[in-house]
């Protein structure tokens, strides 16, 4: 679902009106209005699609969007580390917007140096690291494999 | 006799006119070493029995004739990022405080081809995000300048092991500026190779698309010569360019004639301080003596350089990392629960904040709804970046700028405020975005007697040209061969 269809689903159901075929195109471009005005980004928009709190970071850097980015890079900050980070951050962000001055609408996005093309290396059968070498910086392991917590019961 | 004069290529040329032998220089240096190191803390790991038995057998080889290279039997070391097989690689960080790589990275198994003997492992910002080698797990790195003062990083291990006479030469890496900047806070050489010049094969990634390893020297000429020795295609590096060798044999003249310089008026404008802009001035004044013509000109873009490496850099950082799981090696907390608790224990423990800091900007920019507006952003403004760049070499050779906006500044001074240092980038990171060879030699002294460089930027592949100016600088002044107090005291 769309972000527009959310807010549509929210009205009919607030109101008990439903919004007709005809009418829905002209509501969702009411929607897309108000975004505008807001200055809500498409990508925020984007986001919010993913579940049923608004997105991390739609209220700017807050708590939650921290929180958020804890999550995604599998760490745990104290909360003093929190505090900083959401500081840090916000000043940094600030800085990368800068970039928002500049038009880009067509310019080629650029991801390395060089245009490389797919650089493949002749399909030989080679043998492979072995395994001990492999193992031999495990923090644990057991009969020759990386050794975790129980991960299925 | 006093080695500390002496280029790591006369020294090589010493040891093959048996003035000194390999072993004798290799102890020279470990007693250099154990005498200044404790203030400068330039080595994570000095390998003292190892280097002895290296360089024995190395001057073997050299007597015997089978190894020839001018640099072989010299003592050396490298960045702590660079895999060297069964000896500690650290990257300056709790998160592989015990690593023993199993292989050697590509740059290392060609030095030691080379007869290159390794004295140790160089200090760095830990996982090279910094530049101050101050995030180090190990403790930060000391100016041999003033030991007060930071080295700059992330390689200051790189360039203050050669300003306190602690190796001969050294490996870096650079991804932002971190072989330009140390060498510009410390007074010693280095080269930002071209991307793909230098196999990154055993280099621990930071940011894919920006690393490249380089060497630091007392003198450029030193620096030519680790480079022929490092470069080349490497088929474990898929980014490694193929058909490139660097001559340098057209390199080592006193003559600039016909050689056009630009000089980017934006990057000597606000933000520079008058004690750095001063002697890089004055660089291109002797640059235009030799016979160079400089040439203002405008580069704007520059100024976005900052906020669209960061984006990028951050971003490329946050997945590389995501390979420190407390599983296959490094780090791993013990009795924990479950799998997530490993991943979450091991890398909030073994992390510094510094590293949490950009990997946690990294996912933003990167995540579901801002990967628009922050990345590809990013990747259009580096389209951009790359374009300028081109433009100017239409008209110029290179283009020379200061390395630095300041001198090294105090250990402290800037470590509570992560964008003023990353204002510190100014002058670099546009290099690594677009691809381009960059040198750093010292041209003067600013504020508080601390060592001052200037930087020459150039095509794709123009090493030899930038260093051709690089050494005709260097042959008409002499601020490369000026030493710290703490390696005079020694003498």
């Amino acid at each position: 679902m769309t972000a527009e269809e959310k807010i549509i689903t929210a009205i009919e159901e607030a109101t008990g009106i439903s919004v007709t075929e005809e009418k829905i195109d002209a509501v969702k471009s009411r929607i897309n209005m108000i975004f505008d005005y807001l200055g809500y980004e498409e990508g925020q928009a984007l986001a919010a699609e993913d579940g049923e709190k608004p997105a991390p970071g739609a209220n700017g850097i807050d708590d939650a969007l921290i929180k958020y980015l804890e999550e995604l890079s599998r760490l745990t900050l104290t909360e003093d580390e929190e505090k900083k980070a959401k500081e840090d951050l916000t000043k940094i962000l600030d800085y990368i917007d800068t970039l928002n001055q500049l038009d880009t609408d067509n310019v080629e996005p650029m991801s390395h140096p060089f245009p490389y093309t797919n650089n493949f290396r002749p399909d030989e059968v080679k043998p492979s690291e072995d395994r001990e070498l492999i193992l031999k910086n495990a923090p644990q392991q057991k009969d020759g494999c990386f050794k975790v917590p129980t991960t299925v019961e | 006799m006093d080695f500390s004069t002496k280029t790591a290529l006369e020294l090589g040329q010493m040891i093959k006119n048996k003035e000194v032998s390999s072993v004798e220089l290799t102890k020279d240096f470990l007693a250099n070493i154990k005498k200044t190191d404790e203030k400068i803390n330039a080595y994570i790991t000095v390998l003292e029995d190892e280097a002895l038995a290296q360089a024995a057998a190395v001057q073997a080889k050299i007597d015997s004739g089978e190894l020839t290279a001018p640099l072989a039997g010299v003592p050396m070391a490298i960045k702590d990022n660079i895999c060297t097989k069964d000896i500690l690689t650290t990257c300056g960080s709790k998160m592989l405080y015990n690593f023993k790589p199993v292989y050697n990275a590509t740059v290392t198994e060609r030095l030691l081809n080379n007869g290159a003997v390794v004295l140790g492992k160089l200090n760095m910002d830990e996982f090279a995000m910094g530049g101050s080698t101050e995030t180090s797990y190990f403790g930060a790195a000391h100016n041999p300048f003033d030991p007060e003062r930071v080295t700059g990083g992330s390689s200051g291990g790189s360039a203050a092991s050669i300003a306190a006479d602690e190796c001969a030469y050294s490996l870096g890496s650079d991804t932002g500026g971190s072989i330009r900047q140390p060498c510009s806070f410390c007074g010693v050489s280095g080269i930002k190779p071209t991307y793909g010049a230098v196999s990154r094969f055993g280099l621990v990634a930071f940011a894919s698309s920006l690393d490249q390893i380089g060497p630091v020297g007392r003198d450029i000429r030193d620096c030519a010569e680790v480079l022929s020795v490092i470069s080349g295609h490497d088929p474990k590096d898929s980014t490694s360019v193929k058909g490139k060798t660097f001559d340098f044999s057209q390199s080592f003249t006193k003559d600039l004639k016909g050689v056009k310089i630009g000089l980017p008026t934006n990057y000597f404008g606000k933000g520079l301080d008058e004690d750095v802009k001063k002697p890089v001035l004055e660089a291109v004044e002797t640059l235009k003596k030799l016979g160079a013509q400089v040439e203002e000109f405008e580069m704007s873009i520059v100024d976005y350089a900052i906020p669209t490496y960061y984006v990028l850099a951050c971003a490329e950082a946050s997945s590389n990392l995501s390979r420190y799981d407390g599983i296959k090696y490094g780090y791993r907390r013990k009795d924990c629960e479950d799998l997530l608790d490993v991943y979450y224990t091991s890398r909030s423990e073994g992390f510094g904040m510094e590293v949490k800091r950009r990997i946690m900007l990294g996912s933003f920019v990167l995540s579901s709804g801002y990967y628009d507006a922050y990345y590809n952003k990013s990747l259009k403004v580096r389209g951009l970046i790359k374009k300028s760049f081109d433009q100017a070499f239409n008209d110029y050779d290179m283009i020379i700028s200061p390395v630095a906006p300041t001198v090294a500044y105090k250990i402290g001074e800037n470590s509570s405020d992560p964008l003023k240092m990353y204002l510190g980038d100014i002058y670099t990171v546009s290099v690594n975005l677009a691809g381009l060879p960059g040198v750093s030699v010292p041209c003067g002294f600013g504020k508080g007697d601390m060592p001052v460089g200037f930087q020459l930027i150039g095509p794709a592949f123009s090493e030899a040209k930038l260093v051709k100016a690089a050494y005709a600088f260097q042959q008409s002044t002499d601020f490369h061969t000026k030493k710290p107090a703490i390696v005079k005291e020694g003498n």
